[in-house]
């Protein structure tokens, strides 16, 4: 009996044939457009921290669970490019996944240089420090962001 | 809409297609035989991916033939037009 390694089983499983419909691009492209929603969402429930800490508390929790279906559903409609190992992908997906990974981090780049600006402008006009919500947010949803980046864009690729 | 091409790349064609159905592989037998995901030889079989000369050469090795058999930087000619020296016309056959 042959035993698969862990990155045999984790591919085998995003390549499974029952997410098929999931791969089409209209369907990639919508899980993009909820997943930037969900983003968009939680930005908004830490900027309201402050004044609805349980609501937004709550909401947080709710928001974590659709995030992690989301972003699975995401990885299996792309066959895990951007996340397996070299030895799981042939030479097509793996110059697919050096192209996902150089657009995202222009992406990235474009996005940290306007976030800067902002943080800048703010300073420099000496406008009232945000509240502790804002604060959070101006952490983790960049971090988050930054963690799902190549996944939005390889599920955005015709050729994924 | 097919891929965008960067304007410096070469047209490589090839003969996959036609020689998968001959010798009656599918396409994840033939991925299975070069160790490639068999969506990469649909996109090989459709010239929206050109393969390394290591996996070109394996695909031909597949085939038994030499890779200039299965890939060429011209077209192929028609099957009929190399059997028989002449191209079909369409008048004719009508």
């Amino acid at each position: 009996m042959t035993t698969s390694t862990r990155t045999e089983r984790r591919a085998a499983r995003l390549d499974d044939p029952r997410f098929e419909h999931l791969r089409t691009l209209r369907a990639r492209r919508l899980l993009v457009g909820a997943l930037c929603a969900l983003l968009v969402v939680e930005t908004a429930l830490f900027a309201v921290l402050d004044r609805a800490p349980v609501a937004s508390v709550i909401g947080l929790g709710v928001l974590v669970l659709a995030f992690v279906v989301c972003l699975g559903t995401l990885k299996a409609s792309t066959r895990g490019l951007e996340e397996l190992p070299e030895e799981a992908l042939d030479e097509r997906q793996w110059q697919l996944r050096g192209e996902v990974y150089a657009l995202s981090y222009r992406i990235g780049l474009g996005l940290l240089t306007a976030g800067l600006a902002v943080v800048a402008v703010w300073l420099a006009a000496g406008w009232p420090a945000p509240g502790e919500g804002v604060r959070t947010a101006a952490v983790v949803v960049p971090f988050h962001v930054a963690l799902v980046l190549p996944t939005l864009v390889a599920a955005w690729s015709r050729r994924a | 809409m097919p891929p965008r091409k960067r304007s410096d790349e070469v047209e490589l064609y090839n003969r996959l297609a036609l020689l998968r159905a001959e010798r009656g592989l599918s396409r994840q037998e033939l991925a299975d035989a070069v160790g490639v995901h068999y969506q990469t030889i649909g996109y090989l079989e459709r010239g929206e991916y050109s393969p390394s000369a290591t996996l070109a050469l394996r695909l031909a090795a597949v085939f038994g033939l030499p890779m200039e058999a299965v890939f060429s930087l011209t077209p192929f000619r028609a099957l009929s037009e190399q059997v028989y020296g002449t191209r079909p016309d369409p008048q004719e056959t009508r």
